[in-house]
C-alpha cells in the first residue's frame, strides 16, 4: 500500500534557512525559542529521536495545519496482551471470552478521567482531538503554533539517509507534567516505516484467476459446502485508493468478479476516519482523500514512471487495494468487504518535505503506512471486521526503537512492548483474526523497506512478526486453468525469483517466542519465528488483479501481482470461511461469548495446536519441502548504500535498477517437511481448514 | 503428467482394459476361487446396462525440478521433489448410450463418479464423467473403440474428448497374445471449459500436428499450430489488438555440435522488457539444442497383448484372481511448442468372467521449457530439462454388481465379484493432459489489456 495522497488541507512546508536542529547532524545548533523550553517534569514523551539522530538538519519547519497521533498510557498492556493471548487459546478459561472495544477502554487503558484530561488540554491549547472507545490513542491537530505550543518545542525539517525530508521537533518534546501522554508515533513525520508487499509480477501475463487459486487450496471444497464467506465481515487496512461501485460508477471488484465470472454477492464499502466519520469529529484534523481518477500522465509527475504515483490532481489506483479487496471478495464471495482507508496527509514530497501538490522534480509524496494507527484503532473501535488484512510492513529493526533508545514506544520498544503490539493484541482480544504479509525481502526484511546499516543483515517485517497476528509468508503455486498442480508448491525464494525477492521470514529480534510456538518443530532460538502459514505469493505466477474498471478511470488494466501482499488477503478470505462455518455450527458458537460467539480471535494458537497433531496436520497443511528465501543486496542508487552500485552507463540519465548482490544463505524449507522460516508451518486447504477447526 | 482431472478421466471405465460383450481371451483366474453362481457373461469384459462396478487405488504425482543454481546456492541443495499421493475411489455404472449426438454411436455410457482424496484429506476433487464405447462385431471379433467422454469436475470445469478417424481402439475381442492392430494415430478433439469460462479447443490431427484455440474470459483470443517438422507457434492477443508470438523452429544443423532449435518471442509493443515503456514489439531470438529424438515423430502408440501373467499385489485384487491376460499400450508425444515429452504406459489385466481385474498406469513428463513460471525465464538455454514428472497409478476392482447380457438376474458379492475392471482412454489421456499443460502456459503467458 503506497501512503501517497496530496495533502489537501495543509499549506505548504516553507524552508527556512540559517538554523539547525538540536538533534540535526548538519549545521549550526538550532538555538530553540525561550517560549519552547522543555517543560519540568514531562520527561519520557516517547517519540522517534533515533530518526532525528540519523537524519541532517536542514531548517526550522513552517506549515500550516498538521495532525498527530499521542498515545496514552495504559494501565495495563501487558495484561491487554496477555488477555489476548489467552482468549485465543484453546487451552485458556478465557478462549473465546472476547471483549468490547469499551472493555478493553476500562480493563486496560487509561481511564476515562485521565484521558478527559488530556483532552481538556490539547483543546486548552486550541487543538481538536479526536478519539476512540478504547482510549489507546487520541489524534490532535491544529496550527503549527499550536502544536508547538501543545508539545513544547519548534518543528524543523530534516533530510534522512535515504535523502527523503521529513518534519520533526527540534527539541525534544512534552507536555505539561500531569498530563496522561506517553508519546507520539508521528511527531516525528517520517513515512517510510511501513510499505506494501506487493511484486508486479515477472511474467507478462494476467495471473492466475479466483477459480485458480480457489481450487489449488480448496476453497471450491468449502464452497461446494456451503462456506462462502456469507455473513463475515473481511476488513482490509490499506491506503487505497480503491473505486467502489455506486449507482453511477462500477468498482473494482465487482468488475473483477464480472470479468471471472465469479458468483456472490461481496463487495467493498470504505471505513475512512475522516470527518464524515462518526468516530471522529469534524475538526479533528482528518481529511478526506481525493476522489480516485485515471493514471498520471508523466506530464503530471516528473521523472516518475505515470501509473506509480499521485499528484494533487491526479490520484490512481496502485494495484495493492485491489489486490487486497479482489481476493479477499472473491476467495470469500459473499463476505462483506471493509476497505478501512488510511489516508495520512502529513505525508509529504522526499525532497521537498510537505507540499501540495510536489512541485516538478520532488518527486511524490512520502509512501509507507508509518501512519497507520489511526485506521487500526478505528477498526478496533468499530469492531465491525472478523477478520483483518495487512499487507504492508516494513524492517522489524525500523520499527522498534533502537535498543538503549531513550525513547520508546516509536512503534514498539527494544522488549517488545509499546504502541502497535497493544494495538494487535487489542484486536486478538476483541475476537479478530489478523492476517498480515511476511514481506517480500526474504530473510532480509530490512531490504524492505530499507534500512541503513541493517539491509544485509537477517530480519524480519513487522507487524507479521508480532505475537497476536498471523504472519503470512508466500509460495509458488504452479497450476492449469483448472487449478490443478502442474508442479511443486515451493517457497517462493530463490529459486523462484533469483533472490530479487522471497517470502518474509525469520526470527525476531523483539518478540518473545509465544505459547503457541514452544514446543512446535523447526523453531529456532527463543524469539518469534516468522511467518506462521503461507499462500500464493510468488510473482512468477502471481495473481490477476484488475484496476481502473470504471471507465472514467482511463480503461481497465488487468496486471499479475505477486508477493505477500496477495498471500495475506488470500488468507483472510479462507479464514472468513472458517467462521462462517464456526457461525452455523451450533457446538462451535457455543464455545465463544458474547456478541459474536464465532470469532476465534488469533488462529496461531488453532494453526500450531493442529501443527502439534500428526494426523491432523495431515490433513489440514501441506508442509512446504523446498525452497530457499536468500536475498540478494540491493543497492539503492539514492541511498546510504550507492557504493555497492555499478557504476551507471555513461550517458545514462535513468535511475538503474536495484543491482542484486547476494549477501547470505537466507533459510532453507525442511525436506523432511515441518515449519521453515519462509512458509511456517505450510499451505492450508479451505475445505480441510474448516474440519479441522470446527469439525464440520 | 496428468492433472487431477485428466486422469480422473483417464480412470473411468473406458479404454484399452474396458468391457466387452463377449467372450474373453487369455486370460486366467488364475488359482483364485472360481465364483459361483457362474456368471452368465463369461466375457473378460462383460458389460451390460445396469452393471456397477466400484474400483479403489492410489495415484501419485511426482515433481523433480533442478536445484537451486542461483548463489548464494544453500547447501544442503537438492533438486526439488515433491510427492502429491491420492487415494482414489471410483463408481463405475454402464448405462444406455445417448440416442442423438456425437456420441449417438455408441454402445454403452460408461458413468463414472469418482472422488481423489489428497493426502489422507487434504483435499478431495470429485470428477464424473461420461465415456462412451462402441462394440462393433467384424468377421468373429468385436472391436472395442472409445468414441470420446464428458466429463466435469467439482472445481467447476468441464472436459470434452472426441476421438478422430483411426484412434481411440481399445481392444479386439476374444484377445488374443500379440500386437493389436490397427495402431492408434493421434486423431483427437479436446474441448475444456474451466470455471472463469476460459475455453480451450485442441484438434489433433492423425499425424500429431495440431491447432489450437484459447478463449479467454475477457473476449480475447489465442491461437497455435504445430507442424510435423517441429515448428510451430503460438500467437497471444497480449494487448488488443497487438499479438505477441512464441515461434519454434524446425531443428537446424549446429556446426559445433547438436542440432539447434531456433525460437523467436516476439513481444507486443509495451510489454517487455518492462511493461508499457517499450513503443515497438520486442524481438528476442534464442536457440536450444534439440531436446527430441530425431527424426521427430509426434505422436506414436502401440497396443499389445501378452497373455497371462501374474497381476501385481499392489493391484490388491488378490481375492479374485492372481492373473490375467495382460495387455500394455504405449503412447509418446512430443510437443516441440511447449517444451514435452511425454511416454504413457497402462497395463491392464483382465480375467474372463470378471473383467479388467487391475490397470496400472505410469505417465513420464519432461519439460524442458518452464511455462509454468517457476522461475523468472522460461526458456532455458541447455538441453537438460527443467521439470520431470511422473505419475504412478494403480486401480483394483473392489465391488462389483453384474447382470448377465440375457437377463439382469445376478448381483454379485464383493468376495466374489465378477467384475469388469476400469480402464485407460489413452489417447484421451495423453491428449487431455497435454491440454492442461497448455492451459498451464496460458495461464501465464496471457495478458489481455484492454
Amino acid at each position: 500500500m503506497r501512503l501517497t495522497r496530496t495533502i489537501a488541507g495543509f499549506a505548504a512546508l516553507a524552508l527556512a534557512a540559517g538554523c539547525a536542529g538540536a538533534h540535526g547532524t548538519a549545521g549550526a545548533p538550532f538555538a530553540p525559542a525561550t517560549s519552547v523550553a522543555a517543560a519540568p517534569g514531562t520527561t519520557g514523551f516517547a517519540y522517534d529521536s533515533a530518526a532525528i539522530a540519523t537524519s541532517a538538519f536542514v531548517g526550522p519547519a513552517a506549515f500550516g495545519r498538521f495532525a498527530i497521533d499521542v498515545v496514552l498510557p495504559m494501565r495495563d498492556a501487558e495484561g491487554l496482551r496477555r488477555y489476548a493471548a489467552a482468549a485465543s487459546d484453546p487451552k485458556a478459561p478465557e478462549y473465546r471470552h472476547f471483549l468490547e472495544p469499551s472493555d478493553i477502554a476500562d480493563r486496560f487503558s487509561v481511564t476515562a478521567a485521565d484521558q478527559a484530561r488530556a483532552i481538556a488540554y490539547f483543546h486548552a491549547n486550541g487543538l481538536a482531538v479526536a478519539t476512540w472507545k478504547q482510549r489507546m490513542l487520541v489524534r490532535v491537530a491544529g496550527s503549527q503554533a499550536q502544536l508547538e505550543r501543545a508539545f513544547h518545542t519548534h518543528f524543523g525539517t530534516y533530510r534522512d539517509r535515504n535523502g527523503a525530508t521529513f518534519f520533526a521537533p527540534m527539541t525534544p518534546p512534552s507536555v505539561d507534567a500531569g498530563v496522561p501522554v506517553s508519546g507520539s508515533p508521528n511527531i516525528v513525520a517520517r513515512a517510510t516505516a511501513y510499505k506494501p508487499f506487493f511484486v508486479p509480477s515477472t511474467g507478462i501475463g494476467t495471473g492466475l484467476a479466483p477459480q485458480q487459486i480457489a481450487a489449488a487450496f480448496d476453497f471450491t471444497g468449502a464452497y461446494a459446502a456451503g462456506y462462502t464467506g456469507a455473513g463475515i465481515t473481511i476488513g482490509i487496512i490499506g491506503t487505497g485508493p480503491v473505486q467502489i461501485s455506486t449507482s453511477s460508477r462500477i468498482g473494482d471488484l465487482e468488475a473483477y468478479k464480472r470479468l471471472y465470472h465469479v458468483a456472490g454477492s461481496s463487495a467493498v464499502t470504505i471505513v475512512s476516519p475522516d470527518a464524515t466519520d462518526p468516530v471522529v469529529n469534524a475538526n479533528s484534523g482528518f481529511a478526506s482523500p481525493p476522489p480516485v481518477t485515471a493514471p498520471c500522465t508523466a506530464a503530471s509527475i516528473a521523472g516518475a514512471p505515470p501509473s506509480e504515483f499521485p499528484t494533487a490532481t491526479c490520484n490512481p489506483e496502485d494495484f495493492e487495494a485491489q489486490i487486497d479487496t479482489e481476493q479477499t471478495g472473491a476467495l470469500a464471495r459473499d463476505s462483506a468487504i471493509q476497505f478501512f482507508l488510511a489516508y495520512n496527509p502529513n505525508d509529504g514530497c522526499p525532497s521537498v518535505g510537505i507540499a501540495s501538490p510536489c512541485p516538478a522534480g520532488a518527486g511524490h509524496a512520502q509512501q509507507g503506512l508509518a501512519e497507520n494507527d489511526e485506521e487500526v484503532q478505528t477498526a478496533i473501535d468499530r469492531n465491525s471486521a472478523d477478520v483483518l488484512s495487512l499487507s504492508y510492513g516494513g524492517s522489524e529493526k525500523g520499527t522498534a526503537a533502537p535498543p538503549g533508545g531513550a525513547s520508546p514506544p516509536y512503534e514498539f520498544a527494544a522488549d517488545g512492548t509499546g504502541l502497535a503490539p497493544n494495538q494487535f493484541a487489542a484486536l486478538a482480544a476483541l475476537g479478530i483474526a489478523v492476517f498480515v504479509s511476511s514481506g517480500d525481502s526474504g530473510a532480509n526484511g530490512c531490504q524492505g523497506p530499507p534500512l541503513a546499516g541493517s539491509v544485509d543483515q537477517l530480519c524480519v517485517s513487522y507487524p507479521a512478526s508480532d505475537p497476536s497476528v498471523v504472519g503470512v509468508g508466500g509460495v509458488t503455486t504452479p497450476v492449469n486453468s483448472a487449478g490443478q498442480l502442474v508442479g511443486p508448491i515451493s517457497a517462493w525464494g530463490l529459486q523462484t525469483s533469483f533472490g530479487t525477492s522471497g517470502s518474509g521470514g525469520g526470527v525476531s529480534g523483539f518478540f518473545a517466542q509465544p505459547a503457541y510456538q514452544i514446543g512446535a518443530l523447526g523453531m529456532l532460538g527463543s524469539m518469534r519465528n516468522s511467518p506462521d502459514v503461507a499462500l500464493e505469493a510468488a510473482p512468477s505466477t502471481g495473481v490477476a488483479t484488475l484496476a481502473n474498471a470504471d471507465p472514467a478511470l482511463g480503461g481497465a488494466s488487468l496486471r499479475p501481482f505477486g508477493g505477500t501482499s496477495v498471500a495475506a488477503p488470500e488468507m483472510a478470505a479462507m479464514w472468513a470461511l472458517v467462521l462462517q462455518a464456526c457461525k452455523a455450527t451450533a457446538s462451535c458458537v457455543a464455545k465463544g461469548s458474547g456478541t459474536r460467539p464465532y470469532r476465534m480471535g488469533n488462529p496461531d494458537a488453532l494453526f500450531y495446536g493442529i501443527y502439534k497433531n500428526a494426523a491432523a496436520y495431515g490433513k489440514t497443511f501441506l508442509p512446504v519441502t523446498y525452497g530457499n528465501n536468500s536475498i540478494a543486496l540491493y543497492c539503492y542508487y539514492n541511498g546510504s548504500d550507492a557504493a555497492n552500485c555499478p557504476t551507471p552507463a555513461p550517458g545514462s540519465t535513468a535511475t538503474p535498477l536495484p543491482v542484486p548482490i547476494p549477501i547470505d544463505s537466507g533459510y532453507n524449507a525442511n525436506p523432511s517437511g515441518g515449519y521453515n522460516q519462509i512458509t511456517g508451518i505450510g499451505v492450508p486447504f479451505g475445505r480441510a481448514l474448516i474440519r479441522a477447526v470446527v469439525g464440520v | 503428467m496428468f492433472s487431477r482431472r485428466a486422469r480422473a478421466i483417464f480412470t473411468i471405465f473406458t479404454g484399452a482394459a474396458s468391457l466387452a460383450a463377449c467372450g474373453g481371451g487369455g486370460g486366467s483366474g488364475g488359482s483364485a476361487a472360481v465364483p459361483t453362481p457362474v456368471p452368465t457373461n463369461g466375457s473378460s469384459r462383460p458389460a451390460a446396462v445396469g452393471d456397477s462396478f466400484a474400483y479403489t487405488g492410489t495415484f501419485s504425482q511426482t515433481f523433480v525440478r533442478p536445484p537451486i543454481t542461483r548463489d548464494p546456492v544453500p547447501s544442503p541443495n537438492p533438486a526439488n521433489t515433491q510427492t502429491l499421493s491420492y487415494a482414489i475411489a471410483q463408481t463405475v455404472t454402464v448405462a444406455a448410450p445417448p440416442v442423438s449426438g456425437t456420441f449417438a454411436g455408441a454402445t454403452y455410457d460408461i458413468h463414472t463418479v469418482e472422488s481423489d482424496v489428497l493426502l489422507g484429506g487434504l483435499k478431495t476433487l470429485t470428477t464424473t464423467t461420461d465415456a462412451y464405447e462402441a462394440y462393433t462385431p467384424s468377421g468373429s471379433s468385436t472391436i472395442v473403440r472409445a468414441l470420446g467422454s464428458t466429463s466435469s469436475s467439482s472445481d467447476g470445469s468441464t472436459f470434452g474428448t472426441t476421438f478422430g478417424t483411426g484412434n481411440g481402439l481399445i481392444d479386439i475381442l476374444p484377445e488374443t497374445a500379440g500386437p493389436i492392430v490397427p495402431i492408434n494415430n493421434a486423431a483427437v478433439t479436446l474441448s475444456e471449459i474451466d470455471a472463469t469460462t476460459q475455453s480451450t479447443l485442441r484438434t489433433t490431427i492423425a499425424d500429431g500436428t495440431a491447432t489450437l484455440a484459447i478463449s479467454y474470459p475477457d473476449g480475447t483470443v489465442a491461437n497455435g499450430s504445430y507442424a510435423a517438422d517441429g515448428s510451430g507457434s503460438y500467437r497471444l492477443p497480449l494487448v488488443i489488438p497487438r499479438t505477441s508470438t512464441f515461434a519454434v523452429g524446425a531443428p537446424r544443423p549446429n556446426p559445433s555440435g547438436m542440432p539447434i532449435i531456433p525460437i523467436t518471442i516476439t513481444y507486443a509493443a509495451g510489454l517487455f522488457p518492462t511493461p508499457n515503456t517499450t513503443p515497438t514489439p520486442t524481438i528476442v531470438n534464442r536457440t536450444v539444442a534439440v531436446w527430441y529424438p530425431q527424426p521427430l515423430v509426434l505422436a506414436q502408440a502401440s497396443l499389445v497383448d501378452n497373455g497371462v501373467a501374474t497381476i501385481p499385489a499392489e493391484c490388491n485384487v488378490g481375492k479374485y484372481a492372481r492373473s490375467g491376460n495382460q495387455l500394455v499400450e504405449t503412447r509418446s508425444s512430443v510437443d516441440p511448442i511447449f517444451g514435452e515429452l511425454d511416454t504413457q504406459t497402462t497395463t491392464s489385466y483382465t480375467v474372463p468372467g470378471v473383467g479388467v481385474a487391475c490397470v496400472q498406469f505410469n505417465d513420464v513428463v519432461t519439460t524442458f521449457y518452464d511455462f509454468s513460471r517457476q522461475t523468472p525465464s522460461f526458456i532455458r538455454t541447455q538441453s537438460t530439462p527443467d521439470q520431470i514428472t511422473t505419475t504412478v497409478e494403480t486401480l483394483g476392482i473392489v465391488q462389483a454388481t453384474v447382470f448377465g447380457t440375457t437377463s439382469r438376474t445376478r448381483t454379485l458379492a464383493t468376495s466374489r465379484a465378477f467384475v469388469a475392471a476400469s480402464g485407460a482412454r489413452f489417447t484421451a489421456v495423453l491428449a487431455q493432459a497435454r491440454a492442461n499443460r497448455r492451459n498451464a502456459v496460458f495461464a501465464h503467458t496471457g495478458e489481455r489489456g484492454r
